[in-house]
């Protein structure tokens, strides 16, 4: 089995030199997973930048020119610090599609958009309202859809930041050393940003949430070895876990009150036909736009949206 | 036939199986499946023994591990933004009985080895990035903790601070889903007047979420007692006692995952090694000697430090 436990590009050649070959994935490493107990033997050798390419776009998309759904649930949670608590917020359906093409330079492609449905903590009920605990006010829930994110991956460039091209893009995800325990394989990735935010509290005195706006994220993904080994799989139905810690949405109405939204995240890439019919659904009904791609051209995401379809409000207390 | 050595005699067939691996969900043990049993989210019985089997093992006697890559993060609520600290080892290990057929209790033991971030070395010494000073880690052991699982839930004592909220499962697309949360404060052990630099304050604040993953069809497989479940979890927690905040608003965020796994020999050498070298009481659970955590293992070997 392959049992290594730490693989990337920047500690191949220690953990190389360790072993005394020139991969991490060899011979020498197969022998020291039969002895775990767990026997398998694929051939797979993360330190050739070719194959950690096609592992990466195998877990995150696909290698065919095809559309990758992946399908989670969140829980999401109000953190206030100054009492440093928790208090429930909401869970959330999200729903991320990629669209997969080939250009005839031999790069690969990607069109992603994501969305999410907020639903009432803990239940499978949307949440169209939500009464702000600090203020009493009822607001309406925007449920969010994001994209198009762009991306070009060129294996002959295969280390570079190939993600999304969009000049709105505000996460760059960090790549951490890759995992592999018994037969599965973890990439997980971080990212802390903070930028301007987008809507300055000076003109959105209550829908912004500060002058700028922090997100941070942790991501991961897990897949079976034996599927990035097989080149007859061209998309791994990775398992995938996420973590952000945020600022206010602007439809929560709240300000520049101190806080962050603490969100958690599991799901997994499956197809179409097996995505939950009630899901479907709700992504019908509250975020169609998700669905209808083609007419889809133009970059939106929920700040943009705000901007383009709310108004102002002005302070509390003041008309 | 054993279910997991038939498969194991499946994987042996190295490449040319590829394709047919390629087919089970991450973490599928596959193997026969002679007899289900159907897991019905709304029957506590069947949840509870699905639960079990992700934790740990339905089988009277025996030990389960579970080891998980964790990366902490300290938050400065001053300019609202997360720095990266040190990473580490979890590594948990559980001693399960079946009382009956709807009791199981497991004994459990944990630690923590401090790593640099996202390396595989000891972390020797931190630069605390917030006051800039040299410190020396401690990293910590806890237990023995006893809890009972029952199909009302799990019972962790009077003397846990643990109190483990379950939430909603998922299942979808063969994949089942078991999130748990936690969130408690209880008096600081390390009390703010006696260990000005060490304490983080008058109280511990603890929120924290765990989940674990496993193959819908493992556990509906009625002939496994066990089955390999990832886990993912996060951890809000006041400072720890070896950072010498001394007071300083903000918490800890560790991110982590790992997997349970079907027995010891599935731990991956370079954790294993590691843990070994630094932690051996793990390895040897019969001579561990009273109760452990890291709050009275401090005490005991550290000395307050003037501010």
């Amino acid at each position: 089995m392959l049992n290594k436990f730490s693989v990337d590009r920047r500690n191949a050649m220690n953990s190389a030199a360790a072993f005394g070959t020139a991969s991490i994935f060899s011979p020498q490493a197969f022998a020291m997973g039969r002895s775990s107990g767990i026997v398998d033997s694929v051939d797979l050798d993360l330190s050739d930048p070719k194959v950690r390419f096609e592992a990466k776009l195998k877990v995150r998309g696909s290698l065919a020119e095809e559309t990758v759904h992946r399908v989670s649930t969140g829980h999401v949670w109000m953190y206030l610090p100054e009492t440093h608590s928790y208090e429930p917020f909401c869970s959330l359906e999200n729903y991320q599609v990629s669209e997969w093409t080939h250009a005839k330079d031999g790069t690969f492609r990607s069109r992603m958009f994501e969305s999410a449905i907020y639903m009432k903590f803990g239940t499978d009920e949307v949440m169209e309202t939500w009464e702000n605990p600090f203020t009493g006010e009822t607001v309406e829930v925007h449920h969010y859809a994001i994209g198009p994110m762009r991306g070009t991956y060129n294996p002959d460039s295969i280390d570079s930041d190939s993600g999304a091209e969009n000049d709105e893009r505000v996460i760059i995800a960090k790549d951490m050393n890759w995992q592999l325990v018994a037969d599965t394989v973890y990439m997980p990735s971080d990212s802390s940003v903070f930028y301007k935010n987008p809507l300055q509290p000076d003109k959105w005195p209550r829908a912004s949430a500060g002058e700028f706006f922090g997100w941070d994220s942790f991501i991961m993904f897990a897949a079976k070895v034996a599927d990035l080994a097989n080149p007859g799989v061209k998309q791994a139905m990775a398992q995938s876990w996420y973590q952000e810690n945020i600022r206010w949405q602007p439809w929560m109405l709240m300000g520049e009150r101190p806080g962050r939204l603490v969100a958690r995240g599991f799901g997994k890439k499956m197809r179409w036909d097996a995505i939950p019919v009630d899901r479907i659904k709700r992504i019908e009904k509250y975020v169609p736009e998700v669905l209808d791609r083609d007419s889809w051209l133009d970059f939106q995401n929920e700040f943009l949206w705000y901007m383009r379809t709310q108004e102002p409000r002005p302070p509390l207390g003041k008309s | 036939m054993d279910p997991l050595l038939s498969r194991r005699s499946a994987l042996a067939g190295g490449v040319g199986m590829a394709a047919g691996l390629g087919t089970l969900p991450p973490l599928e043990i596959g193997g026969p499946v002679l007899a289900r049993e159907p897991l019905d989210l709304d029957d506590p019985i069947a949840k509870m023994r699905a639960k079990v089997k992700m934790i740990g093992t339905l089988e009277d006697g025996v030990t389960s591990h579970r080891v998980s890559r964790g990366y902490v993060y300290g938050y400065n609520p001053d300019d609202d933004s997360f720095t990266r600290f040190y990473s580490m080892i979890n590594y948990n290990v559980t001693q399960w009985s079946r009382v009956n057929d709807v009791t199981h209790r497991y004994k459990m033991h944990e630690c923590a080895l401090y790593t640099p971030f996202d390396e595989w070395d000891v972390l020797k010494t931190f630069q605390n990035p917030f006051t800039g000073e040299t410190i020396e880690p401690m990293s910590y052991v806890i237990g023995p903790l006893e809890v009972e699982v029952t199909p009302e839930g799990s019972d962790t004592g009077p003397e846990a601070t643990i109190k483990p909220i379950n939430m909603d499962w998922q299942v979808m697309d063969g994949t089942v889903w078991m999130p748990v949360q936690s969130e408690f404060s209880f008096p600081n052990p390390i009390n703010p007047e006696k260990w000005p630099k060490e304490s983080s304050g008058p109280e511990v604040k603890w929120n924290s979420f765990i989940l674990f993953t496993a193959a819908l069809n493992d556990l509906e497989n009625a002939e496994l007692t066990k089955v390999r479940a990832l886990n993912h979890y996060q951890e809000n927690v006041t400072w720890a006692p070896w950072l010498e905040m001394g007071g300083r608003p903000g918490f800890s965020l560790s991110r982590g995952f790992g997997m349970k796994f079907l027995s010891m020999s599935e731990i991956p050498p370079e954790p294993l090694t590691l843990l070994r070298a630094n932690v051996p009481e793990m390895f040897d659970l019969d001579s561990w000697q009273g109760i452990r955590n890291n709050y009275r293992d401090f005490m005991k070997v550290r000395r307050p430090k003037p501010v």
